[in-house]
C-alpha cells in the first residue's frame, strides 16, 4: 500500500468532486475509465510540478487483438485479447509483463479484426470478464480460476448483434451489468462474490454497447446511456438508477442521439453525455423537477473514451482536436490538432493517446493554453490504440491491437 | 573489371530497350476516374525493377474531402470543400497548383464519423469532367476552364435516395454516356446521362433495396464475348449492362440486400470479384443461349472489411481483409500469404502494389508478388493519426494522394530515368 503525505491527501481531495467518496490510492485502475469510472486516477505526485516531464518505457509485451482497455489491482493487470480460437481473458505480471494465467472464454459473435472490446473490472481478488458471447464470469486474479459464471443470454436473453461488448461496472460487492437484453433487465445488478441476481431494472429504453457510468455526488445513480437507431432518427438520452434498487430515479431524451458512449458525472449536479457529433450537458434535476441540457456543442465526439473533469474545465477530443472546454457556458478556452484520442486526469495533467497516431503526449490540464509536457511514440502509428491510458502510481499503461506497453514517469 | 565494365553496359542497355520496346513508354498514361483507366485499380505499366523510389515532387493544403484524385494530361482533377463550400476543382500535375475551382453546393457537414466535403471522385473524358456533389448534384465541367455544361439533381429524382453519407458513386464515361450507380428506397441501379446535353439516355434499376439508398459504388468495363458491358455491385444482386442502352446483359442474387460500397473486379473477360462486408466471391461467366450464366467460383471471407479495392495480377490477387493485407490464388480463394501492414488502400502499377496506410500516414511500395511480401520503398505522406481513406492515383510516373488535409505527388523514379533516356 502506498503511504500518502498530508500535502497529497489535500490535493487527492482536491481533485475529486463535493460529495464523492475519493477512490483509495492503492485501488489501482480497477475498471474501465478508472477508479470512479470519469477518466480519473486517484493518485497524486506522478509528475514533477512543472517542466518537462520524461517519459521511458519499462516494458512490451505481445497481445492477441482486442479493443479491450487495461485494468490493474495490485500487480495484476487484466485485459481482454483473442486467437485464433477466440475471446480470451488474459492476465499479465504489471511490473514486468510476463504472463501469469489466460482463460478462453468463448468463439462467438467474436469480430475477428477487432477482437473482444468489453474492459474486465477487478476488485476483491476477482477479474469480471464478459465476452462477445455475452458470458459473465469472475476469476480469481490470482490463477484464473471461475468463481461463478452468468450466462446473460440464457438467464437475460441478451442478445446483441455484435456481441456483448459493454464493460461491468463494480461499485463495491455490486456488480453493474449492461446485459444488451432487448426488453426488460437491460441493466441487472449482481453480487459480486457470488454473481446472484440482486435487482434488474424495468422499462428502460436501449442500450446495446454501452457502458453504464456512476454518479455518487448527491444520491448513488448508475448512468445508462441509450441508443435506438431502429426507429430511424436516431433518439436516445440518460436515465439514473437508484444504486440499492434500480428504480428509476431520473430520465433525459435527446434527439439525434447516437452512439456508444459512457455518460460521465460532471461536478455535483450534471452529466456529460457523447453523440458521434456532439456532447450535451445535461443538469440532473432535484426531486420533483426534470432534468435540462444546460447545452450542446460539437467540440467533443464519442469515441475511445469520455472526457475529463477539472476545475470548472473539460478536457477531451472532438474529431481531430484535443479541447479544453468552459464547463460554464460549453465554449472552447483551447484546442489543438493531435488527431483523435483518449485522454485520463492524473496528478492535474493529462495522459492522452493519439489512438490511431501511435503516440502518448502528458499535457498540463489548465484553461489557459495547449502546454504539452511530453511525446513518446509508443505503438506503431497507424495501428489500433482504441483505448484510454490507464495510469497507477508512476506507470502508464497503454495497448493496441498488437502489443501492452508500460512507460514509467522518470523522477 | 572488364567483366564488371560489360555487366553496367548491358544493364544500360536492357533498360533501353525495355523503354523503347517492351515496356509502354511512360508518359503514355492517365487515371481518368475512379480506380484508374479499367476501374480495376491497376495499370500494367510502371518503373523497371529495382528503380523503384518514391520522391516527394510537391505538396499542397487541400480541403477536406474523399474524392480521389483524377490526372488526364498536364491536369489533376479532385474534390474538396474550403469550409463552406464543397468544390470540384483541376490542378496542374507539376506543381500542383490549382488551375480553377467549380462550386458543387453548400459544404456537406461530416456526421457519425465521417469528415466534410465531397465523396465521389471525378471522371474525365473528351475535354468534359464529370463530378457528382455529396448532395446530389451531377455536373460537367469544361476540363479546361472549369466552366459549368450541364447540371442535373440526382435527388430530385423519386428514383434516388440520399445514402446516411452523402452522394459517394462516381462516374463512369462509356463512349457518349456518362453512368452512375443510383438508387431509392425500392430499386436501385445504374443511370446514364448523355455526355453532352446531361439529358438522361436510360435507367437500369433491376436490385432491391429493401429501403436503403442509392449506394457508393463505381460500375466497371467488362468485355465479354466481344460485348462492350458495365458492371456493378448492387443491393442484392450484381449485372452488367450494355452502355448504349442499358440492356440487362446478366444478373447474378447476391442474397441479402446491403449497401453496396465497392466496385466489381475485372480479372480477364470472364471473371468478376464481387467484395461485400462479409466477404468477397469469384463469378465466372458463360456463354448460356442468347445471354449469360454466371456461376460462383468460390467465396472467401479472407477479403473483407477494407473500403480499399482488391487488384489481380498473374494469377494472384491483393487486398485488404481488416488490417491484413492478403493475397489469394484468384483460381481457388486461397491465402497465399497475409501481411499485418495496418489497414490501408492499394492499387497496382506494373509489378508493384502502391499501399496508402489509412492513418499511419505511410505510403509504402511492395512487390506485387504471389510469394510473400516484400517492401521495395517508403515515404511519409501525410501526419500520423490524419484520416487518409482516398486511394493513390497513378499517372506517367507519378503517384499522387491527398487526405483530408493535404494532397502530395511523388515520383516513383522508373519515369525519371526514362526521360534522361531520351
Amino acid at each position: 500500500m502506498r503511504t500518502l503525505g498530508a500535502a497529497s491527501l489535500a490535493s487527492l481531495l482536491a481533485a475529486v468532486p463535493a460529495g464523492a467518496q475519493p477512490a483509495s490510492a492503492d485501488g489501482g485502475w480497477p475498471q474501465y475509465l478508472g477508479p470512479a469510472r470519469d477518466g480519473r486516477a486517484a493518485q497524486a505526485a506522478v509528475f514533477p510540478a512543472s517542466g518537462p516531464v520524461r517519459l521511458k518505457e519499462a516494458w512490451r509485451k505481445p497481445i492477441g487483438v482486442a479493443g479491450s482497455a487495461l485494468s490493474v489491482l495490485g500487480e495484476t493487470l487484466v485485459t481482454l485479447d483473442s486467437d485464433e480460437k477466440g475471446a480470451g481473458a488474459i492476465a499479465l505480471d504489471a511490473r514486468d509483463g510476463s504472463v501469469l494465467w489466460r482463460v478462453a472464454l468463448d468463439a462467438e459473435k467474436l469480430d475477428e479484426d477487432r477482437g473482444p472490446s468489453s474492459t474486465p473490472a477487478v476488485g476483491s481478488g476477482l477479474a469480471y470478464v464478459l465476452s462477445p458471447g455475452c458470458q459473465l464470469r469472475a476469476l480469481a486474479l490470482a490463477d484464473g480460476k471461475q468463481a461463478w459464471h452468468v450466462d446473460l443470454k440464457a438467464q437475460f436473453g441478451a442478445n446483441p448483434r455484435n456481441g456483448c461488448a459493454s464493460s461491468p461496472l463494480l461499485d463495491g460487492e455490486r456488480l453493474i451489468v449492461q446485459t444488451a437484453a432487448p426488453d426488460d433487465k437491460r441493466i441487472v445488478a449482481l453480487d459480486s462474490r457470488t454473481g446472484a441476481l440482486q435487482w434488474a431494472a424495468k422499462g428502460i429504453a436501449r442500450s446495446n454497447y454501452s457502458a453504464p457510468g456512476l454518479r455518487t455526488a448527491s444520491a448513488r445513480e448508475v448512468l445508462v446511456h441509450h441508443t435506438d437507431i431502429t426507429q430511424g432518427d436516431p433518439r436516445g438520452g440518460v436515465t439514473a438508477l437508484r444504486v440499492e434498487d434500480g428504480e428509476l430515479a431520473w430520465h433525459h431524451t435527446l434527439d439525434k442521439f447516437w452512439s456508444w458512449a459512457t455518460p460521465v458525472p460532471i461536478g455535483a449536479d450534471r452529466v456529460l453525455v457523447l453523440t458521434w457529433n456532439d456532447a450535451a450537458l445535461v443538469k440532473a434535476p432535484k426531486a420533483g423537477e426534470a432534468a435540462s441540457v444546460v447545452w450542446r456543442i460539437p467540440a467533443f465526439t464519442a469515441y475511445v473514451a469520455t472526457p475529463v473533469y477539472k476545475d470548472g474545465h473539460l478536457y477531451g477530443h472532438g474529431g481531430d482536436y484535443l479541447r479544453c472546454v468552459r464547463v460554464s457556458d460549453g465554449t472552447t478556452a483551447w484546442e489543438e490538432r493531435t488527431y483523435p484520442g483518449s485522454v485520463s486526469l492524473v496528478d492535474g495533467n493529462l495522459v492522452a493517446l493519439s489512438v490511431r497516431a501511435g503516440l502518448l503526449r502528458v499535457v498540463e490540464a489548465t484553461p489557459q493554453a495547449y502546454r504539452e509536457r511530453a511525446k513518446l511514440e509508443v505503438v506503431e502509428p497507424g495501428s489500433r490504440a482504441e483505448v484510454s491510458p490507464t495510469v497507477v502510481g508512476r506507470r502508464i499503461y497503454v495497448r493496441n491491437d498488437e502489443e501492452v506497453v508500460a512507460i514509467d514517469v522518470e523522477r | 573489371m572488364h567483366i564488371h565494365r560489360h555487366g553496367r553496359l548491358e544493364a544500360a542497355l536492357a533498360a533501353l530497350l525495355s523503354v523503347g520496346a517492351g515496356a509502354p513508354p511512360a508518359g503514355a498514361s492517365d487515371w481518368p476516374q475512379l480506380w484508374g483507366p479499367t476501374v480495376s485499380a491497376a495499370v500494367d505499366e510502371g518503373a523497371p525493377p529495382g528503380a523503384v523510389a518514391l520522391r516527394e515532387l510537391w505538396r499542397r493544403p487541400i480541403g477536406s474531402g474523399f474524392s480521389g484524385i483524377t490526372v488526364k494530361g498536364e491536369r489533376g482533377y479532385t474534390g474538396e470543400s474550403d469550409g463552406t463550400t464543397d468544390h470540384a476543382i483541376a490542378f496542374d500535375v507539376k506543381t500542383g497548383r490549382t488551375l480553377w475551382r467549380a462550386p458543387l453546393g453548400e459544404t456537406y457537414r461530416g456526421h457519425d464519423g465521417s469528415r466534410d466535403g465531397p465523396i465521389s471522385t471525378p471522371a474525365v473524358s473528351a475535354g468534359r469532367v464529370f463530378m457528382a456533389g455529396p448532395r446530389g448534384s451531377l455536373i460537367a465541367l469544361d476540363s479546361a476552364t472549369g466552366r459549368v455544361l450541364w447540371r442535373q439533381e440526382l435527388v430530385s429524382e423519386p428514383r434516388t435516395k440520399l445514402p446516411h453519407y452523402g452522394f459517394g458513386a462516381s462516374p463512369i464515361v462509356a463512349g457518349d454516356r456518362v453512368v452512375l450507380q443510383v438508387g431509392g428506397a425500392e430499386k436501385s441501379g445504374l443511370v446514364a446521362y448523355d455526355a453532352k446535353t446531361g439529358a438522361v439516355a436510360w435507367s437500369a434499376l433491376p436490385s432491391e433495396t429493401k429501403g436503403d439508398s442509392a449506394g457508393y459504388a463505381t460500375a466497371a468495363p467488362l468485355t465479354l464475348a466481344g460485348q462492350k458491358l458495365l458492371v456493378v455491385t448492387a443491393h442484392d444482386r450484381v449485372f452488367a449492362v450494355r452502355p448504349e442502352d442499358g440492356a440487362v446483359a446478366w444478373s447474378h442474387s447476391l442474397g441479402e440486400a446491403e449497401e453496396p460500397s465497392r466496385s466489381p473486379l475485372v480479372l480477364d473477360t470472364d471473371r468478376v470479384l464481387v467484395s461485400r462486408f462479409s466477404g468477397s466471391t469469384l463469378i465466372a461467366l458463360s456463354p448460356d443461349g442468347s445471354g449469360f450464366k454466371a456461376t460462383e467460383s468460390w467465396k472467401s471471407a479472407r477479403l473483407k472489411g477494407s473500403y480499399s479495392p482488391t487488384v489481380h495480377a498473374e494469377g494472384s490477387l491483393y487486398g485488404y481483409n481488416g488490417q491484413y493485407l492478403t493475397c489469394l490464388d484468384a483460381k481457388t480463394g486461397e491465402v497465399r500469404w497475409r501481411e499485418k501492414t495496418q489497414s490501408g488502400t492499394l492499387i497496382r502499377v506494373g509489378r508493384h502494389l502502391v499501399v496508402l496506410g489509412e492513418s499511419s500516414g505511410v505510403l509504402r511500395i511492395a512487390e506485387a508478388a504471389s510469394t510473400g511480401y516484400r517492401e521495395v520503398a517508403r515515404a511519409t505522406a501525410f501526419n500520423a493519426g490524419s484520416q487518409s481513406s482516398t486511394g493513390p492515383s497513378y499517372a506517367d510516373g507519378r503517384v499522387y494522394v491527398r487526405n483530408v488535409e493535404e494532397m502530395v505527388a511523388f515520383d516513383t523514379g522508373g519515369a525519371a530515368k526514362a526521360e534522361v533516356q531520351r
